[in-house]
């Protein structure tokens, strides 16, 4: 059964009481709010995600809620996330219960979820081509992934490259992928037909809207992709587009700061690193401009 | 008596060697190491038998066409000195 | 490539000829020898999931200083000068000593203070009045070219991460990416 089989009321109803149970890519995951906004947005951002039996282990428990208090709750009213009865952080408004969620859920994977190598970095997929876009923030990573998955990329993630340690797979984690600022509009222009949730005012990262992430990326959530170029991209107003190769240990070297975990996975973090890079061809790319830099990995994935 | 510089025990190392440059993981510390093609070379050299600083720079010099000059030594000792900092290479005696 | 579980020294021959690709390699980084240690970017890419920024501000973690942008930091060790106490510096050069910092790092030749400072000390007082140096690693970053932007604590910021790839990738040493640096 898909979120979307079930009514918002329902929904709503089993969020508050046992919790929804859902899988986002490896991780099984519980979440349990009595945020009505929550609830609402997280439908219409994974409509087409599979919900879990109650009987399911859950990986990460999280619950978002509303922080009690009379005056709180009509002054400033806030929202706390708590994993497995933990608050890590400090609460938001309330009214941005669903960026809370997106970066709370981040946070836990990228914190703790080791038994495989984890990247900083958007990944995407044709034709059976993995491409790693590895980036510092601000590099318009996220900008550039939206695009590409409205040109016929599969989403794997926007945040998470995650390499099996026993194959070298990339495993797919498609998640709403957050626009900042200005690239709110430029998606909504190059992809008018895209979802776009709700605009975030005065979060930590400015302005923000979720994509949702397609309905295939979602249904292929299993289904894993060989890696095979790595492009670290670089927004930059007005540049010229350019793709230049990178040598190998250049690469890896920038990888391995990229990554959540190198250092933690030790040895194996190493060998997955190494059989990563040795299997994919590098490259740095500057672009001022979201069309053209579509083309050009469209272009260098056509050549492989 | 002369000292002569080694590789560290191969039990200690994983490498990764790529064209230009290679990438060591040292199991004792966890760390990583890049060497570029210099220094590489030098821990190839020491990695086929021990030798002294003098006999390294001699070897490289002849390989790089350059004059073995009391800077080019330096620089050897320089190189082995990071090396031996990093755990790649340790000083031996006969 | 190739993945070595030990030390590669069952694939180097011991007579076999050097190759004139590897050759030139040699010899072209015979100029910038790098021998660095990686550095972890595990908590730069944590903090931006937590949207606490993104930069290598304040991260101490086994290297001197801090401050540079970018995702290609690495860490290279470099030689550390401590000030002697006044006393165990010869009479003669004491008064001179107020002039220069207490430590310094040695970054391209010249001796840096850690708040980039440049210090221009007399070798009669860096030998005499200087602790014998100990090495010390800092973070280093260089472009996609390979050139050298600087290490901490000379450059003391690079906002715009400067791109930082390590040096090997370079055209200084690689041929097979000599046209690497071409804008296409």
């Amino acid at each position: 059964m898909k979120l979307s089989d079930i009514s918002l009321k329902e929904l709503s109803i089993k969020a508050k009481k046992e919790g929804i149970r859902f899988k986002t890519g490896p991780f099984p995951v519980r979440l349990k709010t009595d945020i009505p906004t929550l609830i609402e947005t997280f439908r219409s951002m994974y409509g087409q995600t599979l919900l879990l039996g109650d009987h399911e282990i859950s990986q990460f428990h999280i619950s978002i809620t509303q922080k009690p208090g009379l005056l709180r709750r009509w002054l400033k009213p806030q929202a706390i996330f708590s994993i497995d009865g933990i608050k890590p952080f400090e609460p938001y408004p309330l009214s941005h219960a669903f960026p809370l969620f997106e970066w709370g859920l981040n946070w836990c994977i990228g914190t703790t979820a080791h038994n495989n190598l984890m990247l900083h970095s958007a990944v995407v997929e044709k034709n059976g081509i993995g491409l790693i876009l590895p980036a510092m923030p601000g590099s318009g990573k996220s900008t550039l992934c939206a695009g590409l998955t409205n040109r016929g990329w599969r989403l794997l993630s926007d945040e998470f490259g995650i390499i099996r340690h026993s194959d070298g797979q990339l495993l797919p984690i498609p998640r709403a992928v957050p626009l900042k600022n200005n690239s709110i509009d430029i998606i909504r222009r190059y992809a008018p037909k895209a979802i776009l949730g709700p605009i975030y005012e005065g979060t930590r990262k400015g302005d923000v809207s979720h994509m949702a992430p397609p309905p295939n990326s979602l249904e292929n959530q299993e289904q894993t992709v060989t890696p095979k170029i790595i492009v670290f991209p670089k927004y930059q107003n007005g540049a010229k587009t350019h793709l230049t190769p990178l040598t190998k240990s250049a690469a890896f070297t920038r990888l391995t700061n990229n990554a959540f975990n190198y250092q933690i996975t030790m040895e194996k973090g190493f060998q997955s690193m190494a059989r990563l890079i040795e299997s994919s061809q590098c490259y740095n790319l500057i672009s001022g401009d979201l069309d053209e830099a579509v083309m050009t990995l469209q272009e260098l994935s056509e050549q492989k | 008596m002369n000292k002569l510089w080694a590789a560290c025990p191969s039990s200690d190392l994983c490498a990764a060697s790529f064209e230009e440059a290679s990438l060591y993981y040292y199991r004792p510390t966890g760390e990583t190491h890049l060497l570029n093609a210099f220094p590489r070379e030098i821990v190839d050299l020491v990695t086929k038998q021990p030798l002294t600083s003098g006999t390294i720079a001699k070897q490289l010099a002849d390989l790089c066409d350059e004059e073995n000059s009391e800077a080019w030594q330096q620089k050897i000792k320089e190189v082995l000195s990071d090396l031996k900092m990093l755990g790649l290479v340790i000083e031996t005696y006969p | 490539m190739t993945i070595h579980h030990q030390t590669p020294k069952e694939t180097v021959a011991t007579d076999a000829p050097v190759s004139e690709k590897r050759r030139t390699l040699i010899k072209a980084s015979a100029t910038v020898p790098l021998a660095a240690t990686l550095f972890s970017g595990s908590a730069l890419a944590t903090s931006s999931l937590a949207c606490m920024g993104g930069d290598f501000s304040n991260m101490k973690f086994r290297s001197h200083g801090n401050s540079i942008n970018g995702d290609t930091a690495v860490r290279v060790p470099v030689d550390y000068y401590k000030k002697k106490k006044r006393k165990d510096c010869p009479k003669k050069l004491r008064g001179e000593l107020n002039k220069y910092d207490n430590d310094l790092y040695k970054i391209d030749g010249g001796l840096y203070h850690n708040s980039g400072r440049l210090n221009g000390v007399p070798s009669n007082i860096l030998n005499k009045c200087y602790k014998k140096p100990e090495k010390a690693y800092v973070l280093k970053l260089y472009d996609e070219c390979g050139t050298a932007l600087g290490a901490w604590p000379k450059i003391q910021r690079v906002e715009d991460g400067g791109y930082g790839t390590p040096i090997t990738g370079s055209c200084l040493t690689s041929i097979a990416v000599s046209d690497s640096c071409n804008i296409i």
